[in-house]
């Protein structure tokens, strides 16, 4: 596996890039998950609404419910949930795509065109993946702010002064950065599982299969081990 | 000239090919018969470099394409074309596409020029009219053609074909060995040609190899099969074909008639 990111990241950087395909499969991944990710992103800040004006008003700090849902989102929830809703919508699909492309000897066929697949199937996905998901947890953590803000602003009460002004009180750009920094990773790590079970599918139907589930899995395993290790040195 | 010297190649420690040789010579089309399951996919991706030996040598143009790194080997592969059991197609892509694919990507000519050249090799292959199906719409054998014109649209030097008849009926067999052996007479291409179609495949080849046991235990002319002594290629001929067609040169089957003419021309 090792072998292939390092294979992969040398056609990123080694012209020419395929730049319609690199158009397509954002258009693939990420436009494509967008409504997927508004609805994940509006029910996850709603539940966050719930639970943090349940868990801050034990304690009377109802004000502070803006920014703790954004912190939740912006530094964990987004990024995570964002990634694991793109490896299932979109992961899942190129591990597919690619698997049925190696069984009916496509991959092949490209090789024997003298040209390399790693260049036309997996620099696209991969760098679609390193651009989409950072804009995808964008599009989930702003969803999720308003959906924590219709269930504590308009359902139990808390004012828009004191949700919005609590979340730029205790806020700062490192948080959000944070973040972004994890979908990137996330990206990455997506891209380069779902594209290796694909590209190394055994045979048949059963292979193409095997691999979706491998790559989903392992997939969402590595997207929560990298997340601890980032919060850790990012904390 | 494409030289395989002693192929050895193994999956799993299961040992496919135990020292497999063949020579294949300028403009020589070879048919590589042999039971099902013996190696003969595996030993046609040897040769297209698709898979590294365990051992032994492809020699083409006196390099060793075992021996080359990997952007050597894909610029040598360049000038090989290789028939996919299944065509390979890409599925995304309309026939008219999937021609031009090599064109468009390892050319630089003009669209107007890929336009011409892609009309003209699906003329040829009898797919006038289906440039804008995609894979999915086309019979079996449409597939195979738009998947020959695909191959054959840089004219390359060697051409390998896996099982291009396998899975279809009788006459699309025969209409696919008349257009192997058409592209072969305006192209001279050198190829290996995978086939479980005996003796029909032998009507457009120069020399057959059998593959067993992980060796190519006979290598002849078509003419020379049907005379040899070993038994166990006898065998395997003689599961392929009708009794009758033993008596080479005395009755029947029309391939065998074919063959009688073709080796009697200089």
């Amino acid at each position: 596996m090792g072998l292939f990111f390092a294979q992969a990241l040398y056609f990123t950087f080694a012209p020419p890039l395929k730049f319609f395909r690199v158009l397509k499969q954002i258009r693939f991944i990420g436009f494509g998950s967008v409504l997927v990710i508004v609805l994940t992103g509006a029910f996850t800040g709603m539940v966050l609404g719930f639970q943090g004006y349940y868990t801050l008003s034990r304690v009377g700090s109802k004000a502070f419910l803006g920014s703790m849902v954004a912190l939740s989102l912006l530094r964990e929830l987004g990024p995570v949930l964002a990634a694991l809703m793109v490896t299932g919508r979109a992961g899942s699909a190129v591990t597919a795509e690619l698997g049925i492309m190696r069984i009916t000897e496509q991959i092949d066929e490209l090789e024997i065109l003298g040209l390399s697949p790693y260049r036309y199937l997996v620099v696209p996905n991969l760098l679609a993946a390193l651009i989409s998901v950072p804009v995808l947890t964008v599009i989930f953590d702003v969803v999720g702010i308003f959906g924590g803000y219709l269930i504590g602003g308009k359902l139990l009460g808390v004012t828009a002064g004191s949700y919005f002004g609590a979340m730029a009180d205790y806020m700062d750009m490192k948080d959000v950065l944070i973040g972004l920094y994890k979908s990137v990773c996330f990206g990455g790590v997506i891209a380069w599982v779902c594209c290796y079970k694909g590209f190394y599918a055994g045979f048949g139907a059963e292979g193409v299969s095997k691999a979706t589930t491998q790559a989903v899995v392992l997939s969402s395993v590595l997207i929560l081990v990298c997340d601890y290790l980032l919060t850790s040195v990012l904390f | 000239m494409i030289t395989i010297e002693n192929l050895h190649k193994s999956f799993g420690g299961v040992e496919v090919l135990k020292g497999a040789s063949l020579e294949v010579r300028d403009g020589e089309v070879v048919a590589l018969i042999g039971p099902s399951g013996e190696g003969k996919s595996v030993f046609l991706k040897l040769v297209a470099g698709l898979l590294r030996p365990d051992s032994g040598r492809v020699v083409f143009n006196g390099k060793d394409l075992c021996g080359l790194r990997q952007n050597e080997l894909v610029e040598l592969r360049s000038r090989f074309g290789f028939l996919f059991q299944n065509g390979a197609l890409f599925d995304s892509l309309t026939v008219y596409d999937n021609v031009a694919f090599p064109l468009r990507e390892k050319t630089r000519s003009s669209e107007k020029d890929i336009r011409e050249r892609v009309l003209s090799e699906l003329e040829q292959v009898g797919l006038t009219g289906a440039d804008e199906k995609f894979p999915a719409q086309l019979s079996g054998g449409m597939a195979k053609r738009a998947a020959l014109a695909r191959a054959l649209v840089r004219s390359p030097e060697i051409m390998l074909f896996d099982e291009p008849t396998t899975g279809l009926d009788p006459i699309i067999v025969h209409s696919i060995h008349e257009l192997i052996a058409a592209t072969h007479r305006r192209l001279g291409f050198s190829g290996i040609v995978v086939s479980h179609a005996i003796p029909a495949v032998f009507a457009f080849v120069q020399k057959v190899a059998v593959l067993y046991g992980g060796v190519i235990r006979f290598e002849g002319t078509p003419k020379e099969i049907f005379e040899t002594d070993d038994a166990v290629v006898r065998d395997f001929i003689r599961g392929s074909l009708p009794a009758d067609a033993f008596r080479f040169g005395e009755k029947v089957p029309n391939q065998t008639h074919v063959i009688e003419q073709r080796e009697g021309t200089p």
